[in-house]
């Protein structure tokens, strides 16, 4: 499964790329999160409330933090279990400044298996789209509601 | 067979003595069967179709609430039962070690106190897996490029064994020198039995008497005793297993499960019962699939429509391991009955077997040992000539037909067929279902820019394996047995090798019991599957019920009526030699108003034994069949298809059987309208589908369809009847003719409705909405 998006978030791509690579606010926008856990500086695992069609509970997240390329660049995987599923999301964000503030063009690639994609089937794909897309939401909410830094 | 009764059992409708219990839902399923102190377990399986177990952690599961125990790869490991041997001569994972090879697969068992903390248990069992490259399609699998799959077999790749049969160089000139040749490619989709039981048991180890009792959905007890001794080092005396009622099998409960294994793993762990029950996904997503068969037919014929020769490949896709329960000796079955009811003067076929990264099998599904798959290439690629020809379907069959002169007929894959009468039961067909009329409307139909199809199958059959010289199945062979006791009332029990699981086994098998004993068949209690009382036998599958143990239930009867005419002389104060067996009783020859019957006979044998002869009256007899049965038929089906929706409706279906010798007509009228509904469902509605990754898409019954009554359409039957020359009552099995002959009738119909267009062939299941776009692909719209 592959999705795409862009967000339009009113800070600087310094601030936003910061926070793409903070375990800590990144993994506070992760949908449904139950339990956070930071490892270290670029990876933590959170536990998450899952429900696609009549498959529902907990999954268990391990996410890892990449810089990417380029500072323009920041870079996001996930590799989950749980629910007799096997969940892995690879997904980077193209950081691009507009007008003072910073397009954000992510695309992510998720692959699923086990119950999840078996009983959930058709319900699957648009249940992904939307917690890749309720994920880059919030970042951008939790971005907006922060002070703005220093004008660069 | 035995002298014309006054009133002959066989051939009677009689009402089938087991429906009373299962209507009042009063049948005992393994599922209901509880015992002291039992636990419950649940299995632990992989998401992924192909990866590394980097490793299991039971820490979490074991401090659940009511957990007992967690069992992994590595401890069945050290008991030597990580593996376990299959049917085919491969070995399968009990639970997973070093990789999973299918999604679904086996990886721990959680034991419980309840069902619902071993589920809970199972889930908090954490796995870490490194996801490999799933290999699904079985063609790439045989690419260089591919992964390995089963890095634990000596031969380093994904290729598991050749097969062939016939002459290829014979066959070859034939091709090369014919009028005509034909080719087509064809798919028999994946599908899965789907009992409406899912497979499950109770595993009872108990300390004091260092007995095991597997209570288990099985089609064969004996078998399944035997290979569990093997396997698990318990002595065979040691252990006994009770196949209680079974709630459908349809060669879904012939292979022995890991949670099997497992749940007796437990069980001897614990010394409490232990109960695993599969869920419904677990049932479709890890147990025996059947066919996927990607096959290639070619026709060589003259132009007067004469078949010159045959010549078939087929790749067959057995999943992660090789766990198809076919005999020995055949590694593709019955295959080789491919030249069908046809005069082929030379022919050659060859299977390739291959490892892909899906559930393990594949098993004969209602079905004796890929004979489903034959009986549908030829009948399908028959209408591909036919076609090519622009001659009738009909006419091309009957041009073909082995003639009944020809009978026994060897045939050019090596096959003795008994008897056939192959054009009676295509005439039978054709008038039934009014043929000429129907030709005649569908010309006017199709000026008329309709689609009406009327499709033909005139399948032959190779049932009830087998003879011992050929037939084994894990080096046992493949006979079959019947133990019959009188009681001094003339009451009779009657046990079997067998095991039925909706075949009506406790009246048929009466029915034959009570005609050579001469009693009522309310008379006749039917007996089957403990394996502390059965007798040996190989169980029920492939129609064999019939052709052996039936043939089993006559000759053990003929024993005790030579037992009995002894007691009779006594009674009857005259020698043997003047004792006859005629019209149900024992007469004085040349006085038939003296007479006996076999209950007189009965109470003597207990009560009032000649002088010198043992009392009591029993016998056994275990039957090697001296060759298989060769059931036929023809079937007719008639579609109309909407332009708009691409929804083929079924308007007529004729099905003639001819399975010899009838032992109840309401019984094999009612196997044959299971059948065709289940070829019905295979043909239009089902596949076991795997996404590029290895997910297993139909794990359900959302996405896994089962024709209900709302689909299902209306059946008409109609038979003729050519016996059996050496069975003893002359009977072929039944079973599972209408799974095998249907397919080939659905699909004919829908291609030859679809011919105009220039369609030859369409792969099953024949869905509306493959229909619609070989509609709209031709610009057609309703």
């Amino acid at each position: 499964m592959r999705f795409e998006g862009s967000e339009s978030i009113r800070r600087r791509r310094e601030e936003v790329r910061a926070f793409l690579l903070a375990p800590e606010r990144v993994g506070r926008c992760l949908p449904d999160l139950q339990e956070l856990e930071v490892a270290d500086e670029a990876h933590f695992t959170a536990h998450v409330r899952v429900g696609v069609g009549p498959v529902r509970g907990r999954l268990r997240l391990d996410v890892a933090l990449e810089p990417g390329e380029d500072d323009a660049e920041a870079r996001i995987s996930i590799q989950g279990s749980g629910l007799g599923s096997g969940l892995t999301v690879r997904s980077s964000a193209r950081l691009t400044p507009v007008d003072g503030q910073t397009e954000v063009a992510w695309q992510a690639e998720a692959s699923v298996s086990g119950t999840l994609a078996t009983v959930g089937g058709r319900l699957l794909e648009g249940q992904a789209r939307k917690v890749v897309e309720q994920m880059f939401g919030a970042i951008r909410r939790e971005l907006e509601a922060e002070p703005a830094g220093e004008a660069g | 067979m035995s002298a014309v009764q006054a009133t002959d059992v066989i051939g009677q409708r009689i009402k089938r003595k087991e429906d009373p219990r299962f209507i009042q839902g009063l049948g005992r399923y393994v599922d209901d069967i509880t015992l002291p102190r039992m636990v419950y377990m649940a299995l632990v399986r992989s998401p992924y179709a192909h990866a590394r177990l980097k490793a299991i952690r039971t820490e979490a599961a074991l401090a659940m609430p009511g957990v007992l125990a967690v069992i992994t790869g590595a401890d069945l490991e050290k008991a030597g039962l990580a593996w376990m041997p299959t049917l085919a001569g491969d070995r399968q994972m009990v639970l997973a070690t070093g990789k999973v090879l299918f999604q679904y697969q086996e990886v721990a068992a959680v034991v419980a106190e309840t069902r619902e903390a071993a589920f809970d248990g199972a889930e908090a069992v954490e796995v870490e897996y490194e996801p490999l490259p799933a290999v699904v399609d079985p063609f790439a699998s045989l690419r260089p490029e591919s992964p390995l799959l089963r890095e634990d077999r000596e031969e380093k790749t994904n290729h598991i064994w050749h097969w062939e049969a016939g002459e290829r160089e014979a066959t070859e000139a034939a091709i090369r020198s014919a009028d005509v040749v034909v080719r087509q490619d064809v798919v028999f989709q994946r599908v899965h039995p789907a009992p409406l039981e899912p497979c499950g048991c109770v595993a009872d180890y108990n300390r004091g008497t260092g007995r095991l009792t597997l209570y288990v959905t099985s089609q064969a007890p004996h078998a399944h005793r035997t290979l569990l001794s093997m396997v698990s080092g318990l002595p065979e005396h040691m252990i006994r297993v009770i196949s209680p009622d079974v709630g459908g099998g349809f060669g879904n409960k012939v292979a022995i499960y890991p949670g099997y294994v497992c749940a007796v793993v437990a069980s001897l762990r614990l010394g409490r019962p232990v109960k695993w029950v599969e869920t419904r996904t677990e049932n479709l997503t890890s147990t025996q699939f059947a066919r996927d068969y990607h096959m290639t037919a070619e026709i060589a014929a003259g132009r007067d429509g004469r078949v010159k020769a045959l010549r078939v490949r087929a790749l067959a896709d057995h999943g992660a391991f090789d766990a198809q329960a076919n005999p020995t000796r055949y590694p593709a079955g019955l295959f080789s009955i491919c030249t069908g009811s046809y005069d082929f003067p030379t022919a050659f076929a060859e299977v390739d077997a291959v490892y892909t990264n899906k559930a393990p099998g594949g098993v004969a599904y209602r079905c004796s040992f890929r004979v489903t798959e034959a009986s549908y290439l030829i009948e399908r690629t028959m209408d591909v000539l036919a076609d090519e020809l622009g001659i009738d379907p009909a006419e091309l069959r009957r041009r073909n037909f082995v003639p009944p002169a020809k009978f026994p007929y060897r045939s050019a894959l090596g096959w003795t067929y008994d008897s056939g009468d192959y054009a009676k039961a295509l005439d039978l067909a054709l008038e039934t279902v009014g043929y000429e009329e129907l030709r005649r409307e569908q010309e006017e139909r199709r000026r008329r820019g309709e689609l009406m199809g009327i499709g033909l199958s005139s399948f032959t059959e190779i049932v009830g394996a087998g003879p011992n010289h050929l037939f084994d199945i894990a080096g046992i062979k493949m006979f079959d047995s019947c133990e019959l006791r009188v009681h001094p009332t003339g009451k009779v029990l009657a046990r079997f090798g067998t095991r039925h699981q909706g075949q009506g086994h406790e009246t048929t098998f009466a029915q034959v019991v009570a005609q050579e004993l001469g009693l009522s068949v309310d008379d006749v209690i039917v007996e089957e599957g403990d394996t502390d009382t059965a007798p040996y036998g190989l169980g029920t599958y492939g129609s064999r019920s019939t052709p052996t143990a039936g043939a089993a239930a006559a000759l053990a009867a003929r024993r005790v009526r030579e037992k009995a005419l002894k007691i009779a002389a006594h009674l009857l104060e005259c020698g043997e030699e003047d004792v006859q067996w005629a019209d149900g009783r024992f007469q004085v020859q040349g006085a038939p108003a003296r007479s006996v019957t076999m209950k007189d006979v009965a109470l003597a044998a207990y009560t009032n034994p000649p002088p010198g002869l043992e009392p009591g009256l029993e016998a056994v007899f275990y039957y090697d069949p001296p060759n298989l049965t060769f059931p036929f038929g023809t079937y007719v089906c008639v579609v109309d298809i909407d332009k708009g929706t691409g929804d083929v409706k079924v308007r007529r279906f004729v099905a003639v059987d001819d399975c010899g010798t009838v032992i109840n007509p309401m019984i094999v009228e009612g196997q044959i309208h299971g059948g065709l509904t289940e070829g019905f469902g295979i043909a239009f509605m089902q596949e076991i589908k795997y996404d590029e990754d290895g997910n297993c898409l139909s794990g359900n019954f959302t996405e896994y369809l089962l024709p209900t009554a709302v689909e299902t359409p209306r059946w008409e039957t109609a038979r003729t009847v050519t016996p059996s020359p050496h069975h003893p009552i002359g009977a072929k099995g039944v079973g599972e003719s209408p799974n095998v002959g249907s397919p080939a009738a659905f699909v004919n119909a829908v291609v030859d409705a679809l011919s105009p267009l220039g369609v030859r062939h369409i792969d099953m299941p024949v869905t509306r909405e493959k229909v619609w776009s070989i509609l709209r692909s031709h610009g057609i719209r309703g």
